[in-house]
């Protein structure tokens, strides 16, 4: 199946280069793909210039989470690349870290960082982590006559550690004293059954912000109590959320809005309560410190508009490159999704990041070593 | 004229050609098989030196703790295979019994053909079913079932507390219509295979369809049922994404069939994509635990046929 | 026998010893379309052994199957006619196949033991009639066995398999089997046809020996088989209708044994026991 997509992808990659040839011999402008997206002023340095043709076919894998917004920009990025292939896989932030470590795939995208100890395993050497997009994890729950619900880091841990297990409880209601007469019935705690960055987030957060609430630890799965609820991907726990009433999970912003679940205001570091949103992910972004290596934290940010389960991800790839052609493609496709894919990125429900990182992002990008 | 006598032949030669062809490719057998040991045995060991003899003892998994026990996963891999075995045995051999000996003959390639249509539904399209169609209707008939037989001592452990629809009973159920169809296709070809002769031979003695049935075509057909069960079981005990869909994927060992639990393919497929170092050599050490569990199942399966063999009919 | 075939009509073997068991009348038998034998009347008596003989396809086969209804199994198979057994309609609506072939048994032209033991297929028929108690059982076995002279040769292994008895031993095996239900009747498909002389032989003296219990029709290419053991003989034929070509069985002569191989009546019957077919 793949090799016959990818002939066909090759055939049609032959076609469309062939139309810009045509369009380019009738005289007409050969950016006329991207002049819609020049008109965004602000970045017009970067994106205007002309930025070279690539014509390398790459092969990725890993995070599921950003998979969405890595699907458009391979659809924008073949527009304005015709010659150039890109096909993202998915399968897990592990499975990607895996592959790039055995070097089947040309980059990795990852929601979490890469632990010391497994270092020495990356066959290609040293690699780099280019953050891309940001996005919120919503704690969506199904409560009717409930359309505004409060929750502490710390009522979050307890729930889903199954040790509140009533809507009822006053520590719920201490947060929600509007909803009193609304919160009854009981608990039921929907989360998944996939490892996913998703669920690393998630408790990443509870551990950052509820160290002593929370004690199952962090991780891509862990040891949820007995009586919850698991859901195959975001969509299954949004699913169990929507079926189930009574019930609570957490789910990324897409999925959650996609299946029109009601999400509840998250207390943040600064003390307030804040809805899940793009606007709460930028705020978070703002206030993150960016390491050596481009990792940051954005779980737990400072500043009164912050949403505080802001999941990060990142695309990973080797510092040296060891065939031109690819090494090229790489470095343009993941150029294209610092600058222009930044712009869509909304429309997918993915918060863009702030212009400090992307700078960064684009000096690391230029440390990458192809050969001549 | 006097030339010496050959009694090679062609046929020698092509017998003998087989005869290689033949231990050739159970050879080819013999060595992927014992490749795969080999390999994902290798790709386990770090996992299952770490873990000693607790990798199949104990029921915790914690990838955050590096602590690897299969035992719950070993658990639920052999409680929803056994249901499924449970409910799908008697139904298949029903159905594959009344194609071959009751139906009247224009009925037989219907239902043959509806039975076999089962077989080919890919194993995602069972899992979604079950996912979101059936896990949610059957919950009322467990709160039934928990309601009538919950208050029993011993059995009554069996139907314990149902918390959703997605749990061992709902998974052997599911489990057992996607091996119904294979079981009974197996089934009805081995019956057909009952000479008419042994069959009127019992009847002649004045049997009933039934008694005919018990005296002729099931002990004639006994091996190749035998064979057909272990087929629906191997098919049981690997199925990974239906069951992964629907069985709750709690790390859990209870003898309550209506509580979640995991089983051991299902557990790889949901985390073999976020798993690294440990955590995968574990994960591949459940599919070598999967691997020696089919492996004594089926000696075991092919001693009692020879067991009861002896005693028995065939020889 | 006491039993009944079915309700209300009692079957009166003990009423006079000339009645005979089966009174057959205009029988024509089909398979589908095609009419295989047609307008059979025949008389089968008490401790009688009555021989069908006749060219291949000729319709003995045919006809034998029909005094136990094992027709029934064959889809498309289809009676005219009639048969009384003792006075019942075989084919009456109310009378069951099954209890039929427990008044009625038969011995097949191929030896087909069932895929189990020596003792479990004797065991078999008593087993469905009701018989559950395990010395009672042993009983029947041996007993049965002896009578098919095949005990002294098995009584060691009768819990090994049937099927690894050679062929004249499974065949006596299915006559024991047959005689363990103790039938009125028993019908014998050239039961002699995959046996040595020596089984042969001892497969006759059996039928000598059950005539005083049991009424036995054989059908059987072996003429002098024919004449030695049977008190009566029919003679079959085929018969081909010129214009259609159709082939169909017809009852040519049936008489006592004694008359049909010494003095027939008819040509055919002549020429065929005497080995000169036409
Ligand atoms: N099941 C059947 N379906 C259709 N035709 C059949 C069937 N059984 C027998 N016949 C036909 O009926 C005719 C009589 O067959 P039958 O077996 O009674 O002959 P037979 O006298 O027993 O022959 P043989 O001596 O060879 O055993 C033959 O023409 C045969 O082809
Ligand atoms: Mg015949």
């Amino acid at each position: 199946m793949t090799p016959i997509r990818r002939r066909s992808a090759g055939i049609l990659a032959a076609t469309l280069a062939l139309a810009t040839l045509a369009t380019a011999c009738g005289g007409s402008d050969s950016t006329t793909s991207s002049s819609a997206a020049d008109t965004t002023a602000k970045e017009a340095a970067t994106t205007t210039a002309k930025r070279p043709e690539v014509t390398g076919t790459l092969a990725a894998s890993g995070a599921t989470f950003p998979k969405a917004f890595y699907e458009v920009m391979i659809a924008d990025f073949k527009k304005a690349q015709p010659k150039a292939t890109v096909t993202y896989a998915g399968g897990g932030s592990g499975k990607g870290r895996t592959d790039l470590q055995n070097q089947v795939v040309d980059f990795a995208g990852t929601d979490g960082l890469v632990k010391d100890a497994d270092k020495p395993n990356y066959k290609g050497g040293e690699f780099f982590y280019i953050p891309t997009v940001a996005a919120p994890i919503t704690v969506s729950y199904n409560l009717d006559g409930v359309d505004k619900l409060n929750l502490s880091s710390d009522t979050i841990a307890k729930i889903f550690q199954r040790q509140i297990k009533t809507w009822d409880d006053p520590a719920i209601v201490a947060e929600n004293p509007d909803a009193k007469a609304k919160l009854t019935g009981n608990i039921t705690v929907a989360r998944r059954s996939d490892g996913s960055g998703t669920t690393e987030n998630f408790t990443k957060f509870l551990v950052k912000a509820s160290p002593t609430a929370w004690n199952l630890k962090s991780g891509s799965t862990v040891e949820w109590p007995a009586d919850t609820q698991a859901g195959n991907g975001n969509a299954g726990v949004a699913q169990i959320v929507k079926d189930t009433k009574g019930a609570i999970g957490y789910v990324d912003l897409a999925d959650a809005k996609a299946t029109g679940l009601k999400r509840a205001l998250v207390k943040n570091k600064a003390g307030k309560f804040v809805a899940p949103s793009l606007e709460g992910a930028t705020a978070s972004l703002e206030g993150i410190t960016l390491n050596a290596d481009l990792s940051y934290d954005p779980l737990w940010a400072d500043g009164d508009k912050a949403y505080p389960i802001t999941a990060p991800t990142w695309i990973m790839v080797y510092a040296t490159q060891t065939d031109k052609v690819k090494g090229e493609t790489v470095k343009e496709f993941l150029h294209y999704m610092l600058t222009d894919g930044q712009k869509v990125a909304s429309s997918v429900d993915f918060a863009p990041l702030p212009a400090s990182v992307i700078e960064k992002a684009l000096a690391q990008l230029d440390k990458i070593r192809i050969p001549a | 004229m006097d030339a010496p006598l050959d009694f090679r032949g062609k046929a020698g030669i092509a017998d003998r050609l087989f005869g290689f062809a033949a231990l050739a490719a159970g050879t080819i057998v013999l060595v992927a098989l014992g490749t795969i040991a080999f390999t994902t045995t290798r790709r386990a060991w770090p996992a299952l030196d770490a873990m000693g003899f607790d990798f199949i003892t104990s029921t915790r998994w914690a990838p955050n703790d590096e602590v690897f026990g299969a035992g719950a996963f070993v658990y639920g891999t052999l409680v929803t295979s056994t249901i499924a075995l449970v409910l799908a045995v008697p139904v298949s051999i029903g159905i594959a019994l009344f194609t071959t000996q009751v139906a009247p003959p224009r009925w037989r390639k219907p239902i043959v053909y509806v039975v076999d249509l089962l077989a080919v539904i890919p194993s995602v399209v069972f899992g979604l079913w079950g996912i979101l169609v059936f896990s949610k209707q059957v919950l009322p008939v467990y709160e039934l079932l928990h309601g009538w037989f919950g208050g029993i001592p011993v059995i009554g452990a069996l139907f314990g507390e149902t918390g959703s629809g997605r749990n061992f009973m709902t998974a052997g159920i599911v489990l057992a219509v996607m091996i119904t169809p294979i079981i009974t296709s197996l089934s009805r070809e081995v019956m057909d295979t009952c000479p008419t002769t042994d069959r009127e031979g019992a009847y002649a003695l004045g049997a009933t369809r039934w008694e005919m049935i018990r005296g002729a075509v099931l002990p004639h057909s006994r091996n190749g049922l035998v064979g057909a069960v272990m087929l629906g079981l191997g098919r049981a005990m690997g199925e990974t994404i239906a069951v992964a869909l629907v069985i709750g994927s709690t790390v859990g060992v209870s003898a309550n069939l209506f509580a979640a639990g995991d089983a051991l393919p299902a557990r790889i497929a949901n985390e073999w994509g976020e798993a690294e170092g440990n955590w995968r050599a574990a994960l591949v050490g459940l599919a070598v635990a999967l691997f020696v569990i089919t492996i004594i199942v089926n000696l075991a399966a092919t001693a009692v046929v020879q067991r009861t063999g002896e005693r028995g009919g065939r020889r | 026998m006491t039993d009944t075939l079915h309700d209300g009509l009692a079957d009166d073997s003990s009423s006079t010893d000339d009645a005979p068991v089966f009174v057959t009348s205009d029988l024509s038998v089909y398979y589908g379309a095609y009419r295989a034998v047609r307008n059979v009347s025949i008389d089968i008596r008490q401790n009688e052994i009555t021989s069908f003989i006749g060219p291949s396809g000729c319709g003995k086969t045919t006809v034998l199957r029909c005094f136990n209804r094992m027709n029934d199994l064959i889809v498309g198979a289809r009676v005219d006619g009639s048969i009384l057994y003792r006075g019942i309609d075989l084919y009456g609506a109310d009378v069951s196949a099954v209890e039929v072939r427990r008044h009625i048994g038969m011995v097949f032209q191929k030896p087909n033991p069932l895929p189990k033991s020596i003792y479990d297929n004797i065991a078999f028929g008593p087993r469905i009639n009701g018989v559950r108690k395990r010395s009672e059982l042993d009983d029947i076995v041996e007993r049965s066995l002896v009578r098919a002279a095949l005990w002294d040769e098995v009584k060691d292994r009768v819990k090994a398999s049937a099927l690894g008895l050679s062929g004249g031993q499974q065949q006596r095996l299915c006559i024991a089997r047959t005689i363990a239900v103790e039938p009125d009747v028993i019908l014998m498909d050239e039961p002699c046809s995959a046996l040595d002389p020596i089984a042969t032989g001892r497969i006759e003296e059996l039928m000598q020996e059950l005539k005083s219990d049991y009424s036995i029709v054989i059908v059987t290419h072996n003429m002098q088989q024919a004449a030695r053991v049977s008190d009566r003989t029919a003679f079959f034929t085929v018969e081909v209708n010129p214009e259609s070509d159709r082939r169909t069985g017809v009852l040519v002569e049936f008489d006592s044994t004694k008359k049909m191989f010494s003095n027939p009546a008819d040509e055919r019957t002549e020429n065929y026991v005497t080995g000169r077919f036409g």
